[in-house]
């Protein structure tokens, strides 16, 4: 049996949601630098390595992004990280 | 003062000199509702994205997922207030206090809110903050700062008994 398949036209938030989006953490001058990469190994499951250069990258150029991928998800990360009490941001990549 | 562990399940603070042991008590209050300055409250509430077309977004974030944070900051400063009720003055005038292990969580988050409530009530940068000399206690400036370290102090303790 043949099937037909209709294309939909793609609304602005699906075109949104299949963006990939950056979790971005940035500079905060109080959280400890421990306390950060012990963060991103919890939040992100990162190695002490990987966690460490990104609290580095955060520490030095006052910005990293630590993960990019589908909204949901980085919405997910967004509120652990502010759970965390970090100072974190979404925005989509390639921005 | 000194971080100890007690077997495996408790973890606490001795030989605590009773200035210190005084803003390790009042560590909760500095949380209480109501306490928080404007600058404190944006920063513990930050929004979610810079970007200026996700109006949707940041009107979600405040209905939905602020309330969850607000509660996870109050859950965090209960477990540390009622653990404070353990803080004991001992015969030679230190205090001293345990805590199970498993609250070392809600201590670090406590902590890391009361060092960002003052930091950004009193607009500390991290110049100030990373200074190698002892701050002056006696203005309010000096007093808060010192308040930062000394928790910071027990961030770090807790960090290098979890990790």
């Amino acid at each position: 049996m043949a099937t037909q398949t209709t294309e939909l036209p793609e609304t602005e938030t699906e075109t949104a949601l299949a963006q990939p989006w950056n979790v971005v953490v940035h500079n905060d001058p109080v959280n400890l630098m421990s306390y950060v990469t012990m963060v991103f190994r919890r939040v992100f499951g990162y190695s002490s390595e990987r966690a460490q250069k990104h609290m580095l990258e955060v520490h030095e150029q006052g910005r990293s992004v630590l993960w990019t991928g589908d909204r949901e998800k980085a919405e997910l990360y967004l509120q652990q990280l502010h759970g965390y009490l970090l100072l974190a941001t979404i925005e989509q990549a390639g921005e | 003062m000194e971080f100890f562990v007690s077997g495996k399940s408790r973890i606490g603070f001795r030989h605590i000199h009773p200035f210190l042991a005084e803003l390790v008590r009042t560590l909760p209050a500095l949380l209480e509702p109501g306490q928080l300055s404007d600058e404190a409250e944006r920063r513990f509430y930050p929004v979610p994205s810079e970007e200026e077309d996700l109006h949707e977004l940041r009107s979600d974030w405040k209905a939905f997922v602020e309330p969850e944070l607000q509660e996870h900051f109050r859950s965090a400063r209960d477990t540390v207030a009622a653990d404070l009720k353990s803080l004991t003055e001992r015969k030679d005038g230190a205090f001293e206090f345990a805590i199970p292990l498993k609250h070392a969580e809600a201590w670090l988050n406590a902590l890391n809110q009361a060092r960002l409530a003052l930091g950004a009530e009193l607009g500390f940068d991290e110049k100030l903050l990373a200074a190698p000399e002892p701050p002056d206690i006696s203005d309010e400036r000096g007093l808060t700062l010192f308040r930062i370290n000394l928790y910071a102090f027990m961030q770090q303790c807790l960090i290098e008994q979890l990790e």
